[in-house]
């Protein structure tokens, strides 16, 4: 098996439109391949109630990452394996990137989630797997690739438009790590 | 594993009869494409309308140009794959030629903005795993995905009238040589 890992992009604020939620990042000379298997974006808000509203994001490839934002360390599947630090490679949020090619858009509420809100979409988000917005390539898929990261490139989840800043998004990637 | 694009049409109108996203893999190609899965999501963050309930219907075709439409470009999944064969085109609201008097699958569907706060099925349609209209093939060693031949296609059709709204519709799909 590939070295698999899960980074947590915990309650970032919604913000401005165009910020980006949650990148990960595959530099020039690391010798390491990057494949996304699943995101998750969740909507675990769960401070003072808002008002609320529905938020487009997408998920794209990022050929440039300009300014590294808060720096998401990665959690291994396996602690005998490598490190993060030794892959080289980065994850972040509100970080400034240059996008590429858009992989998919999605609509999350950015409502907050109180209890007995059972009936209202505002609450699925916050259930994993109504909340996975990437899994192409797993479900022991033998012929889909998964998002592919090869050196000197990356994706991320940005934030397009919304009517609501004051919430947050919470972003969880699986991927793996080799060498080819 | 083959090599896989996602292809990603935003916005698009309703139309009575309109060809809501299409894909041919046109005589020449000398690829088969196989199509493993297709969603519908409600990503509308227009003003408010009036909404409508609407079918679609996925068909097989023989004929596909760009019409009225426009092209939509696909992604690769790793930016080593080959580019894709110049005679596999994708169009919204293209023209359709040889359609299939067979339906392979209807779909039903409600067009209305999605709002917060709501227990309505149109706000329920923005969750990926909701929006799943074909995943025959995906993840199975033993079903077939729609499997596309030189001068085969397939697309989805609106079949009523009503031009409110736009849903995005989106295909997973592979290009292989056999």
């Amino acid at each position: 098996m590939a070295n698999t890992w899960f980074a947590t992009f915990p309650d970032v604020a919604i913000g401005t439109a165009n910020k980006s939620h949650a990148d990960l990042w595959n530099p020039s000379g690391s010798g390491r391949v990057i494949r996304v298997y699943k995101i998750y974006a969740l909507n675990n808000y769960r401070a003072t109630a808002i008002t609320g509203g529905m938020n487009l994001y997408h998920i794209a490839r990022i050929t440039a990452l300009t300014v590294a934002g808060t720096v998401v360390t990665p959690v291994r599947a396996d602690t005998s394996l490598e490190n993060w630090a030794a892959t080289s490679c980065t994850a972040h949020y509100a970080s400034t990137v240059t996008e590429g090619s858009v992989f998919r858009r999605f609509i999350r509420s950015a409502d907050d989630v109180g209890v007995r809100m059972g009936t209202q979409f505002d609450y699925w988000g916050s259930i994993h797997e109504m909340a996975k917005v990437w899994d192409t390539g797993c479900n022991d898929d033998a012929v889909l690739q998964p998002i592919v990261i090869r050196e000197d490139s990356g994706i991320h989840i940005k934030y397009l438009s919304g009517a609501d800043s004051t919430s947050t998004l919470t972003v969880v990637m699986e991927f793996t790590t080799d060498t080819t | 594993m083959a090599e896989t694009w996602q292809l990603n049409a935003r916005e698009i109108a309703p139309g009575d009869g309109k060809s809501m996203l299409g894909i041919l893999n046109g005589a020449g190609s000398g690829k088969v494409i196989r199509v493993y899965r297709m969603w519908m999501l409600n990503n509308f963050t227009g003003v408010a309308y009036t909404g409508a309930l609407l079918n679609l219907e996925i068909r097989a075709i023989t004929g596909l140009t760009v019409g009225s439409g426009a092209a939509v470009t696909p992604v690769k999944h790793d930016t080593a794959n080959a580019a894709l064969d110049a005679n596999v085109v994708m169009f919204t609201g293209g023209t359709v030629s040889g359609e299939s008097a067979t339906l392979i699958r209807l779909l039903g569907w409600s067009q209305n903005e999605p709002v917060v706060a709501d227990t309505s099925l149109y706000t329920a349609q923005v969750l990926i795993p909701l929006g799943v209209i074909w995943d025959t093939g995906y993840g199975s060693t033993v079903l077939q995905p729609l499997t596309l031949r030189e001068g085969e296609g397939v697309h989805i059709k609106c079949t009523t009238n009503a031009t409110v709204g736009t849903m995005d519709i989106r295909m997973e799909f592979t290009q292989s040589s056999s």
